[in-house]
């Protein structure tokens, strides 16, 4: 064989990159040709070099962030909504969600659904408070509750803001993107609704309930008919997060 | 019914259609990449500052192309492709240009006929480079190769990319990789090699 057709050859045979006919040719080869052999060591060698690179990794800089911007404000047009046309059956499955997300994850729940006229200091509030921090800075993410109720999807995110937990819950309703900041508990029991179970692990609530939201800034109390509900509620999943996970950050 | 694991898994994957879903799904994957990236980014710009800057510009773009990223396909391999591109595009010229050789004359150097007689050739590769040449002397060794082939060898042998990852990162055909590559080792066991031979060790 001429060795000048075997170059790269011998560098894609060092990276295990040939097929397996090409392979056992460049091998017969090198095994009968010195300087083949010798270039191909050569490779390896120099691919072992290289790879010790690895060995001198460091650890990303604490300043590096995924998002290094403050999260925007998310769009309000959806809570506004809530509060103002508290029957629109838009936005009972946002409620539903709301309500059903605290049992999931069997947690003292609060509704903290901020009116639109109390919402910009809420938020302002979570901000100063170190959420986004938090949120940023805790362990990575871990999933503790995903869902949706009809066409209501949300996610969560758990925090630990000096002594007090804080859950940023953020609702996907249609386009509108809502989050919403907790800071108190307030516990729903949906105990006496009429369930259909759907296995071991969840059952499904169809229900039309009132309950009210307070609003932690001005402290005024809207009640809001939510009719028409259906959730899924995950008994395993809420089962599956030891208390202390909750310290950390997750969705 | 699926069971709770399933359904979340189901839900993760139909949570396309809103920010906030991309973006805890972008957050999730590129947080578990930060630290190799931020890596790479080191060995390509050599500068703790400009690779903090290029993760970070490759972090930015990586989310706003993420609705292009395909779910279930190799998301390494994907953020790889922003990272070498804003590298080309925005640092290389800028950051490596006074260093920077030609292709060309590099191209000379590399196509040097090694089986016959190649000055460059380690008598003893195993034993001599691999022993006695420091780990330190290989990243300034690499620092003096062209982007061309240093950004494929350390995708191939640090970033453990296979050579048609590589050919989709960087653009090129399956058979530039392994030439790039092959090239990129002879230049470098060349530099090696004059380290060695200055240093007296082999």
């Amino acid at each position: 064989m001429d060795c000048e057709l075997l170059q790269d050859e011998l560098c894609a045979f060092a990276d295990n990159e040939l097929d397996d006919e090409t392979r056992e040719t460049v091998a017969a080869h090198v095994a009968q040709c010195e300087l083949c052999e010798a270039e191909l060591a050569d490779m390896r060698a120099m691919k072992a070099m290289v790879g010790r690179l690895r060995l001198q990794g460091v650890a990303a800089p604490a300043s590096l962030t995924v998002f290094p911007e403050v999260e925007a404000t998310p769009e309000p047009t959806a809570t506004v909504a809530f509060w103002r046309r508290p029957l629109s059956g838009r936005y009972v499955g946002l409620a539903a969600a709301a309500v059903f997300v605290g049992l999931m994850v069997g947690w003292r729940f609060t509704v903290g659904q901020y009116g639109h006229h109390a919402r910009t200091d809420d938020i302002a509030l979570a901000h100063s408070s170190g959420v986004t921090q938090a949120l940023k800075s805790g362990p990575p993410p871990r999933t503790v509750g995903l869902g949706d109720a009809g066409s209501v999807m949300w996610r969560q995110t758990w925090a630990q803001v000096g002594d007090q937990r804080v859950r940023q819950t953020i609702y996907n309703v249609g386009e509108h993107i809502v989050s919403q900041f907790d800071f108190e508990a307030r516990q729903f029991d949906d105990s006496h609704l009429p369930r259909m179970s759907l296995g071991p692990d969840s059952y499904r609530v169809d229900a039309t309930r009132e309950f009210s939201v307070v609003s932690r800034t001005t402290g005024s109390t809207q009640t809001v008919l939510v009719a028409a509900c259906r959730a899924e509620v995950l008994v395993g999943l809420a089962q599956k997060i030891p208390s202390d996970d909750i310290g950390g950050v997750g969705y | 019914m699926a069971s709770p694991k399933q359904d979340v898994k189901r839900m993760a994957a139909r949570s396309d259609n809103g920010d906030g879903f991309l973006r805890a799904r972008f957050e999730a994957l590129a947080e578990e990449r930060k630290r190799e990236l931020f890596n790479a980014a080191l060995r390509m710009t050599r500068g703790r500052e400009d690779a903090e800057d290029l993760t970070q510009e490759t972090l930015a773009k990586a989310y706003t192309a993420f609705h292009q990223f395909r779910p279930g396909t190799n998301f390494k391999a994907w953020i790889y492709r922003v990272l070498v591109n804003t590298y080309i595009n925005h640092y290389r010229r800028k950051k490596r240009a006074p260093q920077e050789k030609s292709w060309e004359e590099f191209a000379v150097d590399g196509d040097v006929d090694y089986a016959r007689g190649d000055s460059s050739r380690l008598s003893n590769p195993e034993e001599a480079v691999m022993s006695r040449v420091p780990d330190e002397e290989v990243q300034p060794a690499l620092e003096a190769l062209p982007d061309e082939f240093r950004v494929a060898v350390l995708l191939s042998d640090v970033d453990d990319f296979s050579y048609k990852e590589i050919a989709d990162i960087l653009g090129i055909p399956l058979g530039t990789v392994r030439s790039r590559i092959f090239r990129g080792r002879r230049m470098l066991r060349k530099r090696l090699a004059n380290y060695a031979k200055a240093r007296g060790v082999i």
